[in-house]
């Protein structure tokens, strides 16, 4: 066995939206340029959005909605903690982003009078633009490779390298053969995506989250280890979609008159859904499971709802619900609260990054849900893809090529070689990694308190411990996976230290401590971020809004 | 790997499926791996032999032809002189001990659909990087097909006056006609390929110009010399080398072979000569072999044919000394073989030590087996003791720029085995072309497969294998086809005898349920149920 060994201009980490819009921009902007894409699973359809989404959640369309409404409307959404200037970016060239993928052959529907069917998921203005595409993510890689960017596939990023403060590419793992990839890079862009697998869901299926499993948030702790800040991971999503299933239809279905109920026949949401926090409250408080019905609505209605759901995003629905013998037209849905997750497209929680996709660490970029355009979504992921890829393709003009430094890459290898060392090691992975996100559920999530957040942090020791010692290799596929679940016992004692140092709650129960059960905006209306230390602690400190229209640089 | 029956999530369609592996590579959750056919693992180049064999048994030829397609544009030669280690383990031989008949529903694919299974490769964008490859064997020509289709620009330098090594040279155009030959060299030179002939190492190409002019050289000449036998009289005036004989026959030289023939050796090759001499006009063919009859390397059904057409085998003798009797008579003296292999079982034939039988004839042929010509080789690129010439894993020499394949590194093997060294060395020259380390990701499909699983035979029923039809034996001569491919009914019919070994499976347990294995998969085999615990 012996390294691949990769020298670059960029390094994009991560195949999936935001990873495969940057490639596909660096090569527009410049042909020449070497351009290389770290993919954990296959790019032609991995990431989030496997069989297209349904909607591009934000676009800012002229004459019709704006990206100052759209800086407003978020701000309220995020509980005012949003920074301003990447959100207006990212509404400034939303509906260029639209056109750019009309182009491509993604389809948007139209209504009678032609224009894009929007709806309101935000407090005021109908971003929401609907989109039928469920060969979105094949459009997009095409894109990517054929303008000749080379995809390393079946490799997991482990660690960024750094040359001096500056980042020089990464080193990653072939989840397949076990062999290591060096790539040297002048730039790095993150997009490797959020910590979806996060809290253990109530189905127990390790794999059955909302949110795409393979995202297990690489990037958080790449980055962190780096010296890049995080921020919101405090921030924990969890909304209430189809029970057991966890596939989102809240948006198709109740705007077009479907309606949510608690088990008292009370109705949570009507018409609009933007606001989760009846629904939340009701579900966390004994009024669950919520339904949605309907069997009330016209059988067209009902047919059209049908042909979005089980053709884009989750298709898969038809034939859970074909399992489950439930027909729209007759029975409710049961809606159930999914596991918990850190994103920063859903959410706010991910890598610092200004509205240049510039992190704390020269070089160093990211896009998509590995960083936090608060609440961003598909179109976060797409524009600051473009916006990463720009910056990336104008730094790397005058930056000499990276030093390897072996020490670095050494470390990696030693770590390898600790983990697949034979001895009497005897814990499965898989139950570490259920054992792990069982106690996420049971000390993170809210309702929070110091004491539960402290314990997290004391098994967390304990975890870090066995994935090294006791956990039992016996393939690749184990070892990564000790990888990957290394990456969630670090991202819950990043969201447990942030936990702890936000002394108030907010955002409903994404952040609600029962020692601290007030919203502070005195002292708390800010960040919370995380941070690396010297020795490799972890640190937190607070970090003001930014309020205003243009940026003051990097942070 | 978890049982195979764990899984009450992934579903496969086994009648539909034919293990074309699509499911498996476009998982986003790595959650599948192929349980591999015997006859797949055992093919050199890894060819979906199972696949191709039950598409023919769907009715789906051209879906067949197209499989074959992707993993080889040469399944005319192949069909015909492939030595089918695929057939050896064939899981049919355990319940009727007669395996499917892939090599001839290959040739019948090739034969009936030729123009999808020997198409070009689509035009690669170029690369601006240039490679000579010397030698236009089996190992040259896949390489030479190989690179080009990356993108690469390939000249093919030939000793001879036409390309092709022994497919062109020496193997009988009874066996392998020319045509098919020509038909793939052809196909090659559409992909931009050149052949440039009557260029031989060390005469007028040499291995430093090549260095200083390419960006790569690969050196595939093969074992064009006959191996020794080593006993007095062998170098007479008159005794034929066996690969010499056949090449002067398909050079279409005027061979008086005489009225009998002895032939030493008891591989194919000593087989084709012998053939050759009876379609030379020999009225009577002695062969005389070292092994025991049913323990001769040749394959059973060639020495059938030889049988058949009058050949006398003496099995169990070794030549001792050649001697000359006059004009036209050859006496070779043999003793008892008692052993041919030692207890190592390596080839260390013991003769008794006084000779028990002598046999006379016009002219005499040795075909016990051929040897590397290092003519033109510098002296670091030679073999020397103890040392082969290359990586065996990257084929590269002890110069970066200078990568071998096929025979001669090898030593003589099958077309086959050649095929495959010269696709490994294209994989090195391609890295080495963008600067890349080679000995990463060398193992055949980044090892998502297993071998290790029991193949249900329960509902298998003996029937009995297809029979390749033959010339009548008054038809035959040194340039007519002796065998013919199967008719479509027999093809179905044998193809039907596939028990089917082979299928994806979920393996790792990560299913996401979100579905592009199912959209991927071309006949709607797969079917994803949802995990239990989900449902």
């Amino acid at each position: 066995m012996e390294n691949r060994f990769l020298e670059t201009d960029v390094l994009i980490i991560g195949g999936g939206s935001a990873g495969c819009m940057a490639a596909n921009r660096l090569l527009e902007l410049d042909p020449s340029l070497k351009v290389v894409i770290l993919e954990k699973g296959d790019i032609k359809y991995s990431g989030s959005i496997a069989r297209g989404m349904d909607a591009l959640n934000i676009v800012a369309i002229p004459n019709f909605t704006t990206p100052e409404l759209f800086v407003d409307s978020n701000t309220r959404a995020c509980g005012g903690i949003m920074d301003v200037p990447p959100a207006y970016q990212m509404a400034h060239r939303s509906f260029d982003l639209l056109k750019k993928l009309e182009g491509w052959g993604v389809h948007f529907p139209l209504d009678e009078k032609g224009n894009y069917r929007t709806l309101q998921v935000h407090p005021a203005g109908k971003f929401l633009t609907a989109m039928e595409e469920p060969d979105l993510k094949v459009i997009i890689s095409s894109k990517a490779i054929e303008r000749g960017a080379l995809v390393v596939n079946r490799t997991m990023g482990l660690k960024l390298l750094v040359d001096d403060g500056r980042v020089a590419g990464a080193v990653g793992i072939n989840v397949r053969t076990g062999e290591m990839v060096v790539c040297l890079a002048k730039a790095v862009i993150i997009a490797s995506g959020g910590q979806a697998r996060f809290g253990l869901p109530n189905s127990g299926h390790l794999y059955g989250t909302f949110d795409f499993p393979g995202n297990t948030g690489d990037g958080f702790v790449m980055g962190f280890e780096a010296g890049a800040s995080l921020t919101g991971l405090e921030y924990h999503l969890r909304v209430t979609i189809v029970k057991d299933l966890s596939c989102p239809l809240l948006s198709i279905c109740v705007v077009r008159g479907a309606k949510m109920l608690d088990i008292l026949d009370n109705v949570l949401m009507e018409w609009e859904c933007w606001d989760y926090t009846k629904a939340n409250h009701a579900a966390l408080t004994g009024l669950g499971p919520l339904r949605l019905r309907l069997s009330h609505l016209p059988t067209n209605i009902i047919e059209e709802i049908e042909s979005i759901l089980f053709t884009t995003e989750r298709p898969v629905q038809e034939r859970f619900f074909k399992n489950r013998k439930i027909d729209f037209r007759k029975h409710d849905i049961e809606l159930w609260p999914t596991e918990v997750q850190l994103c920063g497209g859903h959410g706010l929680s991910g890598l610092v990054v200004n509205e240049k996709a510039e992190t704390n660490v020269p070089g160093l970029f990211a896009a998509g849900d590995v960083s936090c355009v608060a609440r961003g979504y598909l179109t976060g992921a797409f524009v600051f893809g473009e916006i990463a890829a720009e910056q990336a393709a104008h730094f790397v003009v005058s930056q000499p090529a990276p030093k390897i430094d072996p020490k670095q890459i050494a470390e990696v290898q030693q770590t390898i070689e600790k983990r697949t060392a034979s001895a009497d090691k005897r814990v499965d992975v898989r139950d570490l990694e259920y054992k792990v996100r069982r106690l996420i559920n049971d000390y993170l999530v809210s309702p929070k308190n110091a004491y539960k957040l402290n314990r997290w942090l004391e098994w967390s020791e304990v975890f870090e411990r066995e994935i090294d010692e006791d956990v039992a290799v016996g393939s690749v596929h184990d070892l990564v996976k000790s990888f990957e679940v290394w990456n969630i016992v670090k991202c819950a004692t990043f969201s447990a230290r942030a936990s702890l140092e936000r002394k108030e709650s907010r955002w409903g129960n994404a952040h609600q401590r029962t020692d601290y059960p007030k919203q502070d905006d005195q002292n708390w209306l800010c960040h919370v971020d995380v941070r690396r230390g010297r020795d490799g602690e972890v640190t937190v400190c607070k970090r003001p809004l930014i309020r205003n229209l243009t940026s003051g640089g990097v942070l | 790997m978890k049982s195979v029956g764990a899984s009450a999530n992934i579903f496969i369609n086994r009648d539909k499926c034919y293990t074309c592996g699509i499911c498996v590579d476009r998982c986003i959750m790595d959650n599948l791996r192929m349980y591999l056919s015997p006859c797949r693992a055992a093919c050199p180049i890894h060819m979906n032999c199972q696949g191709y064999v039950r598409l023919i048994a769907q009715g789906k030829e051209e879906e067949a032809a197209k499989e074959i397609r992707k993993y080889l544009p040469f399944a005319g030669i192949i069909g015909r002189v492939c030595t089918h280690p695929c057939e050896e383990k064939c899981e049919r031989r355990k319940v009727d001990d007669q395996p499917v008949h892939i090599r001839a529903l290959k040739r019948y694919l090739a034969d009936t659909h030729s123009e999808i299974v020997q198409e070009p490769s689509p035009a690669a964008k170029e690369s601006g990087k240039r490679v000579a490859i010397v030698g236009s064997g089996p190992a040259g020509l896949m390489a030479a097909y190989e690179l080009s289709a990356k993108g690469h620009a390939v000249t093919v330098y030939e000793a001879a006056s036409e390309p092709g090594g022994m497919l062109q040279r020496v193997i009988p155009a009874f066996r392998l006609p020319s045509s098919e030959v020509v038909y793939s060299i052809r196909m090659i030179e559409r992909m931009g390929v050149v052949f440039q002939t009557g260029r031989a190492l060390g005469r007028e190409i040499d291995v430093e110009k090549l260095e200083r002019e390419w960006n790569s050289v690969l050196l595939a000449t093969g074992c064009g010399l006959a191996a020794n036998l080593g006993i007095p009289g062998e170098d007479i005036k008159g005794v034929y080398q066996g690969i010499d004989l056949l090449r002067m026959v398909r050079e279409g030289q005027t061979v008086d072979i005489g009225r009998s023939v002895i032939v030493v050796g008891g591989g194919n090759a000593a087989i084709d000569a012998a053939l050759t001499c009876r379609k030379l006009g020999a009225e009577e063919v002695s062969l005389v072999c070292l092994e025991e009859r049913n323990q001769m390397p040749a394959f059973p059904a060639e020495i059938e044919e030889a049988l058949e057409e009058g050949i006398k085998i003496q099995d169990c003798w070794g030549p001792k000394r050649i001697l000359k009797n006059g004009d036209r008579e050859f006496t070779i003296e043999l003793s008892r073989c008692q052993r041919v292999f030692d207890e190592n079982g390596l080839f260390c034939p013991q003769l008794e030590d006084n000779c028990g039988l002598s046999v006379s004839a016009e002219s005499v042929v040795v075909a016990i087996g051929q040897r590397p010509d290092f003519f033109g080789y510098p002296t670091d690129l030679r073999l020397s003791k103890g040392n082969g010439i290359a990586d065996p894993l990257t084929l590269q020499t002890k110069r970066p720029k200078v990568f071998v394949a096929g025979d001669i590194v090898t030593g003589p093997r099958s077309v086959i085995e050649a095929m495959a060294q010269g696709q490994k060395a294209a994989v090195s020259i391609d890295r080495y072309l963008f600067g890349e380390t080679l000995r990463w990701g060398r193992a055949f499909w980044q090892g998502s497969y297993t071998t290790d699983f029991p193949v249900d035979k329960s509902d298998a029923i003996s029937r009995p294998r297809a029979i390749l039809p033959r010339l009548p034996i008054q038809e035959r001569n040194l340039y007519r086809e002796v065998e013919k491919t199967l008719g479509r009914k027999a093809a179905q019919e044998e193809a039907e005898r596939c028990l089917n070994c082979g299928f994806p499976a979920e393996v790792n347990q990560t299913c996401w349920y979100c579905l592009p294995c199912e959209v991927e998969c071309p006949v709607d085999a797969l079917e994803v149920r949802m995990p239990y615990l989900v449902r």
